[in-house]
């Protein structure tokens, strides 16, 4: 069971790339995706010593 | 003719018990009340017949129990049973919902509202044993003072094994205000509650120890378009369990929420002192499978709480040796019995879980009250034996023991303490308002107070610590939760319905014979909201109340450092079309 993952990206990357890297099957919709505990979106840049926190999202009312 | 079928063998009625004289009455169902349901019903009913002024604990108010719309046929994770009453710990209208079989069970009866009103005149304790001969009373003095499990299990094998049965704990006998009413889930164990609100007090203060629903001769509510009924069901059912959602809460269950609060500086530390907790990581859902599928036994890291429930968020939590604690064991208490108290330790607040439940109390409310108790030195956060201690106080029914079984409210009364985490009186959940500000736009505007299930945000693709946009998003949860309360359906039902939102409105034309559109979820919780809101007028609520205490406004919750900052702009339009 991973608990935390150190991730080498290129510089620029996205947090689409990382998906990419990380090869998650779910699809952005279905992610909350946070940086340094704040939700961006998909093509939120990231950078050296970022946290990132990938979590389930809800859609159509039901939170 | 009320439920769409003429000839029905079932046909709904509304049960009226008098608890004073001992009398019951089958009543035909007022037209006002026939398209509602659970928490709308409620609601309903409330404002009908409950002045708002009244005291909680007296004559006037009423206890009524009231399934969902769509209860009956054990339709995926919709067989929920809602509880109200005016709130003897918010002092305004109050909705508790719970899983396991009295929903279903009631159903069965054909009771479209179960009102118990009234006060017993003289001391005694009394069951209520209800089939479809209609509703006898029982003496229960030997049930007086028993915890709840050795209770269910009195009345289990007193009645049998198929009955359902809510009862109370020594917290309700005693008129607690964190006291709930506990159901038995399809297992028979006696641990999904009503919990919050203090309905367990209402039950107390009309003399009722138990009741006990036998619906081996009745029968599933009638439908009117068996086929159609039939079709929408495999929808909705196809739905829920393709959802990405489901999978997650059957193999985490609620406890995956820890490290998303956590992530967000969230989750309550130390009487809500700080968004982060070191020890997260022992008390998340990940952490607590990889145990569960360690020690085996009887644990479970999925189970269904309601028959036929497909996405089994519960769970059966068990000790080093494997053998049950507690089931289940849900995020709000990991939160509240855990974070809050610098708890790190699963096994402790399984321990501390298993102790509310036997007394009879909400985990959130005491939980809450011991963080206080806690700030106020009573304990040393992370002590779990403390806790332990402290709770037993509160079995034991002495003094410290009163004041922590009457919530966080009357704790920080007693003891002089300001950082109380209530709204309305009733404490927050384990969603720090500073740091997912919708959800406190949902505590602090809700007519239930500070109630998560009324309208969470959290999973919600937005950014939590941007002020602008919470109230809108807050008020869309809100109508969509009173919309799926008054439905009977569990909120995790909710994705099935999002990704096929056609289905309500087919599944209720099917069974009822209605011609409703796919608004009705909308309709049904806009009026719920509203019916609540004349309530709470009544009872002399102000918009003074809708906010959080003053010293979470002052103080900003770390390490993100966010303060509640919605405008108030926004509060005052956000349910405007």
């Amino acid at each position: 069971m991973i608990n935390r993952l150190e991730v080498d990206l290129p510089s620029q990357s996205t947090m689409e790339d990382l998906l990419r890297q990380l090869q998650i099957e779910l699809s952005p919709e279905h992610l909350l995706l946070a940086r340094n505990g704040r939700v961006v979106d998909v093509d939120q840049t990231l950078q050296e010593g970022d946290l990132v926190n990938l979590m389930p999202a809800m859609s159509g009312g039901t939170f | 003719m009320l439920s769409g079928d003429q000839g029905s063998k079932n046909p709904f009625m509304v049960w009226r018990v008098n608890v004073r004289d001992q009398s019951f009455r089958r009543e035909p169902i007022p037209s006002s009340w026939e398209r509602l349901g659970g928490r709308g019903l409620l609601a309903r009913i409330l404002m009908d017949e409950v002045p708002g002024d009244c005291d909680p604990l007296g004559r006037e108010n009423k206890l009524i129990f009231a399934p969902g719309l769509l209860v009956g046929h054990m339709l995926s994770s919709c067989d929920r049973i809602s509880v109200g009453a005016k709130s003897p710990l918010t002092r305004g209208v109050k909705e508790s919902n719970a899983g396991g079989r009295t929903g279903l069970q009631i159903t069965h009866l054909g009771i479209k509202a179960l009102i118990l009103e009234d006060q017993p005149e003289k001391s005694g304790w009394w069951l209520l044993h209800l089939s479809t001969q209609g509703v006898r009373f029982e003496a229960a003095d030997d049930l007086v003072g028993l915890g709840v499990y050795e209770t269910a299990n009195r009345l289990l094998a007193r009645y049998g094994d198929k009955v359902a049965i809510a009862l109370i704990g020594p917290g309700g006998e005693r008129l607690y205000s964190a006291a709930g009413i506990q159901n038995l889930d399809k297992d028979r164990v006696p641990s999904r509650i009503n919990a919050r609100g203090g309905l367990g007090a209402v039950m107390g203060s009309k003399g009722l120890k138990a009741i006990v629903i036998d619906a081996r001769d009745g029968s599933k509510p009638p439908i009117a378009d068996p086929g159609a009924f039939r079709q929408a069901q495999k929808e909705y059912t196809k739905a829920v369990i393709e959802h990405p959602q489901s999978e997650l809460y059957r193999d985490y269950g609620t406890a995956s929420m820890t490290r998303t609060t956590q992530a967000f500086s969230a989750l309550p530390t130390r009487n809500f002192s700080s968004g982060q907790f070191e020890g997260a990581e022992q008390i998340s859902g990940e952490f607590m499978r990889q145990q569960m599928l360690n020690r085996g036994g009887d644990c479970e890291p999925a189970h269904a709480c309601m028959a036929g429930c497909t996405i089994r968020s519960s769970n059966v939590y068990g000790g080093p040796d494997g053998k049950m604690v507690v089931s289940p064991l849900e995020y709000e208490t990991i939160g509240l019995m855990g974070s809050n108290l610098g708890i790190d330790s699963l096994d402790t607040i399984a321990q501390l879980n298993w102790m509310v439940n036997d007394i009879g109390l909400d985990s959130i409310e005491i939980g809450a009250a011991l963080g206080v108790a806690a700030e106020a030195g009573l304990m040393e956060f992370g002590d779990g034996k403390r806790a332990m201690e402290l709770v037993n106080e509160i079995y034991k029914d002495s003094e410290t023991g009163r004041f922590l079984g009457n919530g966080a409210a009357s704790t920080g009364r007693a003891l002089g303490v300001e950082r109380v985490p209530v709204v309305k009186g009733q404490a927050i959940s384990a969603y720090d308002p500073r740091a997912i500000k919708g959800t406190g736009v949902t505590y602090i505007t809700s007519p239930q107070g500070a109630d998560h299930t009324a309208g969470l945000t959290i999973r919600a693709k937005v950014d939590h610590l941007e002020p602008k946009g919470q109230a809108r998003l807050s008020a869309k949860a809100q109508v969509n939760m009173a919309g799926y309360d008054t439905l009977g359906a569990c909120i995790f039902a909710g994705y099935g319905f999002a990704a096929a939102p056609q289905t309500i409105a087919a599944l209720l034309n099917a069974r009822y014979g209605w011609d409703v559109d796919k608004s009705i979820l909308k309709i049904l919780g806009k009026e719920t909201l509203d019916l609540e809101r004349q309530f709470n007028q009544m009872a002399g609520f102000t918009k003074a109340d809708d906010c959080l205490p003053e010293w979470m406004l002052r103080e900003p919750i770390q390490p993100i450092n966010a303060v509640f900052d919605v405008p108030e702009e926004e509060l005052e339009t956000m349910f405007d079309d």
